[in-house]
């Protein structure tokens, strides 16, 4: 099963200096990044509310597959996906 | 740090798709400290002359390319490695340009073989055969597709693009292109398939998109990319999304370092004349020269054999003679057709040009010099153009094209460009914006403000809009037909530049324009139309058939008194040049009574000086006002004959060259870096270079300083003396036809329409006011276009709406049968359409057979069968009304343009007077600085950009015209009115200047139905 959230949760997540995540931090558990199977980037919309963020989608060392975003506007991470 | 190249970048010239000039991309790569910068647009090169400059001036290796489409909807990068890649491009951006519907070119595989040698050929974008097959997890199809362009393009010259904008497959594209590569003993390369210069450009490329397909961008879907890393990026911007293929990187510099080409072309492309044998070109150019003295000069004195001698010795030099016998066999041809034409441009200044019958005036008689026509310097394409009659420029072209054929002519074409404020309702339906939001963003494009750069996400709507339209203005948004400049070359075409269909039947232009053909030193010709030439032709005729003898106009000479004194007079509507409001102010004031003055009118009420602040100090100075002063002596000898004042292209150079040393050479670029559009850095450049120079001379900086200014000011416009030369020419010509032929005059502008500043409606007033009638169309006795009629002007029947070539012949064939004798007779006779013969009855072409609205009610009860004809009329109804003589008026004004029988304003006349409201004829005698009010029709309406919010409006009323001047702020209060009410009551303040020149300065106006009361 997955949750995916429709509007953006904020989630705590430790990057590297090239910005790519090492640890995601959820519910007070930490999750260490072991891969990152995709990394892609969007802007778009920007009449509207622009939506500019860097997503990754990571698999964790415990064993989870997470998707999260990084608003490239204001640096805030976000969780999109948690799949179980 | 390691550098990178750009290898895949496109530029406006990908249009409707690029978002950024060739100006921003260089600079943008400069700072990214790239040695070298590919420009690869869609299926073109347009921007090539424009970017081997810049590149050049930034010191830069500019490398040329395209990315072509393939069928299938496939993408090909292709880069220019030497001369032979560069014609073996234009060969293949030719094919596919010919190949599809305009817009839509497209190359077929196949005619890639054998056009590949010089072409460095990298695998394309998502779009090209490779990627979009491995996106597809079709292997083998990108093995085979990789295969074919290794085998066509050879193993060093087809290479693997990888491109990384952090789409969600990029990671894995670019890991498979990379097996691909190993596996097929490839090589592989980076580029970003660059749409703009900044990340921040993006919402333009947006904008664009749209515009381009006709959507909203809520609309647009995925027709816009998903985000915006299509910029110029640096080495340490794509390192990381190459980290594991830094090889993909580095590689881009081999590549460029491979290309090199310089896109310069020269004289020796012209065809070479066909000479008499045993004559070269330069045997005959002197043989046709010499034979042509006595037919130009009753006396030939030895200056002009000396003259002749020097400038032929010039242009053999200068390897012209080619380019002289081509032009003039051209003149030649129109000629022998009895097509009337001369050159314009700095040809006048050529004595040869003028033995050549190509420049109508003698260049010893008005001080012309020849260096300012050739200038030793190479490098500098001479100027040649020439207008023809309008109504037969298309048989020249024809001409050109016949000898030439299509493989060896074709037309510069244009850029239809961008303007701020007509993008501004394309972008406003792209934002998807309101009616009353566009018409807001409109008023804030008119005040010109630049707006800052803004922040998408805290601007609004408007701030949007008219942000994007201020980024997009002069972007080309399609490609178009350069008026008649024509290209002729020695070689194929295609082997030197590419050629797409013109949207006109068999013609085929070229995808550069005139500046970029220049650049390139490219020569062409340019075949100009010039209505005027056609209404002196049709004048000529007219005369010839009236008096039997031709009025041999190229045989005057430009001293009859009664001439001058009617221009010095301001009457001189209809004649060529001088006949705008600015003009009639003008010459009043500066009595011309020579060519030379002639020369100085015309060059005088343009932008050029306007702005230069030129035309006060002139008048003063001619008129004794003001002492005639030089900001340094070593201008004198430039500026004496205008009085201190710059006028021409010619002292711009005089003064470079006398004041800051300047060569003849420099000087003339300069004039031209003035000219041209988007010059300010080059303007710095010499700016800087003068100053020096005039300081080398002792000249102040200050002095120094505020004569470039003058300089620059100039750019926008300025005559050359040749120039305005030769249409001097044409206002004498146009000012004898009206002051000994009138009535013969009239009907020759009246029949060339449109045409010159003012409207038929405006022209017949005049007429009437030189005691012509003006008769209406008449069934009997009007022909197709107007005649003279017992010294009067008949209005024809190519002035009723809706009457088209077929129609007229339908009518005078029926009627050279019998005439007609009543309605009934005509309609079953010529079966013309019904709204056609309303639009006679209303014109009053039927008068003869009853009243107006009978005839209209008879024609409702008339059954007769129309002929099938094409109808060229616009959707408004003719209504029935009854016709009260405003009403008749009205209606035959909405079907002639123009009113045969009273002014409208004489319906007022008698109101008016009650009111104490002034005819055009009483200013005149009223004392200056009188508060009055005047009437009339609004029949001009102008704000010149340099009159700084001033508006100019001109009334009509049944005897002449009425100026009046309005402030801004009047303007302000009174905007709706001024803009909307054709008919309108103004009051203000007398103001009577030198000359005879009358002026109301408004300080109210209502319309003229309200003020009734």
């Amino acid at each position: 099963m997955t949750r995916l959230w429709r509007r953006e949760l904020p989630i705590t997540v430790e990057d590297d200096e090239l910005m790519t995540p090492q640890v995601v931090i959820w519910r007070g558990q930490r999750h260490r990044v072991e891969t990152v199977a995709k990394r892609w980037r969007v802007d778009k919309q920007w009449w509207l509310l622009r939506i500019w963020r860097e997503y990754f989608k990571v698999a964790t060392q415990t064993g989870y597959l997470v998707i999260i975003y990084r608003d490239l506007q204001t640096g805030d991470w976000y969780l999109q996906r948690w799949y179980d | 740090m390691p550098d990178y190249v750009e290898l895949h970048c496109h530029s406006y010239y990908s249009l409707l798709d690029g978002a950024s000039a060739l100006e921003e991309l260089v600079t943008r790569a400069v700072e990214l400290g790239m040695p070298a910068l590919a420009i690869t647009d869609h299926n073109a090169v347009y921007g090539a002359p424009r970017f081997s400059q810049l590149a050049k001036a930034a010191g830069i290796n500019p490398i040329f390319g395209a990315e072509l489409s393939l069928t299938g909807n496939h993408h090909l990068t292709l880069l220019v490695e030497n001369e032979q890649g560069w014609q073996n491009l234009c060969q293949l951006i030719s094919l596919a340009q010919h190949n599809a519907p305009k817009g839509q070119a497209e190359l077929n595989l196949a005619a890639l073989s054998g056009r590949t040698e010089g072409l460095i050929a990298l695998s394309g974008c998502r779009q090209g055969e490779v990627a979009q097959a491995l996106l597809n997890n079709d292997e083998a199809v990108a093995l085979a597709a990789a295969t074919h362009y290794r085998t066509l393009f050879g193993p060093d010259n087809f290479w693997l693009e990888l491109q990384h904008h952090l789409l969600p497959e990029d990671e894995r594209l670019v890991g498979d292109l990379v097996d691909l590569a190993s596996s097929l003993g490839l090589s592989y390369v980076a580029t970003n398939n660059v749409h703009y210069a900044h990340r921040a450009d993006k919402l333009v490329q947006d904008v664009l998109i749209c515009i381009r397909h006709l959507v909203s961008l809520d609309e647009a879907g995925p027709l816009l990319r998903d985000n915006s890393e299509y910029y110029l990026k640096s080495y340490r911007q794509l390192q990381p999304l190459f980290r594991p293929y830094p090889e993909a990187l580095t590689n881009t510099l081999h590549l460029a370092e491979r290309c090199h080409f310089d896109l310069a072309f020269g004289l020796q492309d012209l065809p070479q004349f066909p000479t008499p044998p045993g004559l070269d070109a330069r045997a005959y150019l002197q043989q046709l020269c010499q034979g042509a003295i006595s037919h130009r000069y009753s006396h030939p004195s030895d200056r002009i054999q000396a003259q002749l001698d020097h400038e032929l010795a010039v242009i053999d030099q200068a390897g012209l003679a080619n380019y002289f016998l081509i032009v003039w066999d051209i003149v030649r041809y129109a000629q022998a057709q009895g097509i009337l034409g001369q050159g314009r441009g700095s040809a006048a200044n050529s004595l040869v040009a003028y033995l050549l019958g190509i420049s109508p005036i003698d260049p010893l008689a008005h001080d012309l010099v020849f260096e300012r026509f050739l200038s030793k310097e190479r490098g500098v394409p001479p100027d040649i153009d020439l207008d023809f009659q309008a109504d037969r420029r298309e048989e020249v072209i024809q001409y050109v094209y016949d000898r030439y054929d299509h493989d060896h002519a074709a037309m510069a074409c244009t850029f239809v460009t961008f303007r701020a404020r007509s993008a501004s309702r394309d972008i406003g339906k792209v934002l998807g914006l309101s009616a009353m939001a566009l018409h807001q963003a409109a008023e804030v494009l008119r005040e010109k403000e630049a707006n800052p750069v803004i922040d998408p996400g805290n601007a609004n709507a408007v701030e949007i809009l008219t942000y994007v339209a201020q980024q997009i203005h002069g972007f080309p948004r399609h490609i178009g037909l350069h008026n008649g400049g024509m290209l002729v070359t020695r070689s194929p075409l295609s082997r030197r530049l590419p050629t797409e269909p013109a949207t006109m039947d068999r013609r085929v232009v070229v995808q550069w324009d005139k500046d970029g053909l220049d650049d390139v030193g490219l020569i062409k010709i340019d075949i100009l139309g010039l209505r005027m030439l056609s209404a002196i032709a049709e004048a000529t005729e007219l005369i010839t058939a009236l008096t039997g003898q031709d009025p041999r106009l190229d045989r005057l000479t430009f001293d009859d008194p009664n001439v001058f004194a009617m221009i010095a007079d301001g009457d001189t509507m209809g004649v060529f040049q001088v006949e705008s409001r600015a003009q009639a102010q003008v010459i009043p004031k500066l009595k011309p009574a020579t060519f030379t003055d002639l020369m100085i009118t015309i060059s005088l009420i343009r932008p050029g000086p306007i702005q230069g602040n030129m035309v006060q100090p002139y008048l003063r100075r001619r008129l004794g006002l003001e002492a005639v002063t030089y900001l340094h002596p070593r201008l004198e000898d430039a500026l004496a004959p205008t009085l201190g004042v710059i006028l021409w292209q010619e002292q711009v150079l005089q003064v470079a060259t006398d004041l800051a040393g300047f060569s003849s050479g420099q000087g003339e670029l300069l004039r031209r870096t003035l000219g041209r559009k988007h010059s300010t850095t080059e303007i710095e450049l010499f700016r800087s270079q003068f100053l020096r120079g005039a300081h080398a001379n002792g000249v102040p900086e200050t002095i120094a300083a505020a004569v470039f200014e003058q300089l620059k000011a100039f750019g926008s416009y300025a005559f050359a003396k040749s120039h305005a030369g030769s249409f001097a020419v044409l206002v004498y010509q146009s000012a004898w036809l009206k002051c000994y032929y009138p009535a013969i005059f009239f009907v020759a502008l009246l029949n060339n329409q449109p045409m010159g500043f003012w409207s038929p409606a405006v022209l017949v007033g005049d007429a009437r006011r030189h005691g012509i009638a003006v008769w209406p169309v008449d069934i009997e006795r009007s022909q197709g276009k107007c005649t003279v009629e017992e010294g009067n002007i008949r209005l024809g029947f190519n002035y009723v709406t809706g009457f088209g070539e077929a129609h007229i012949d339908l009518l005078e064939q029926a009627r050279q049968v019998k005439p007609f004798a009543s309605l009934k007779d005509f309609c079953r006779r010529t079966r013309l359409p019904r709204r056609l013969v309303e639009n006679l009855i209303v014109a009053g072409a039927m008068d003869a057979w009853g009243p107006r609205r009978k005839l209209l009610w008879a024609l409702g009860q008339l059954d007769y069968r129309e002929a099938a004809l094409d109808l060229d009329l616009p959707d408004n109804g003719v209504e029935l009304p009854s016709l009260s003589q405003a009403e008749a008026m009205r209606l035959e004004y909405g079907v002639l343009g123009l009113s045969t029988g009273e002014h409208i304003m004489s319906q007022y006349r008698t109101r008016l007077t009650a009111q104490g409201i002034l005819g055009s004829w009483e200013l005149e005698s009223q004392p200056n600085g009188r508060q009055v009010q005047v009437a009339g029709l609004v029949v001009v309406h102008q704000s010149p950009p340099t009159a700084r919010g001033f508006h100019f409006i001109t009334l009509e009323d049944e005897a002449g015209l009425i100026d009046l001047i309005i402030r801004p702020q009047v303007y302000e209060r009174y905007r709706r009115l001024l803009r909307n009410e054709p008919l309108l009551v103004a009051a203000g303040t007398i103001q009577h200047h030198q000359g005879g020149v009358t002026n109301l300065l408004v300080k109210h106006v209502m319309s003229l139905s309200r003020s009734k009361d």
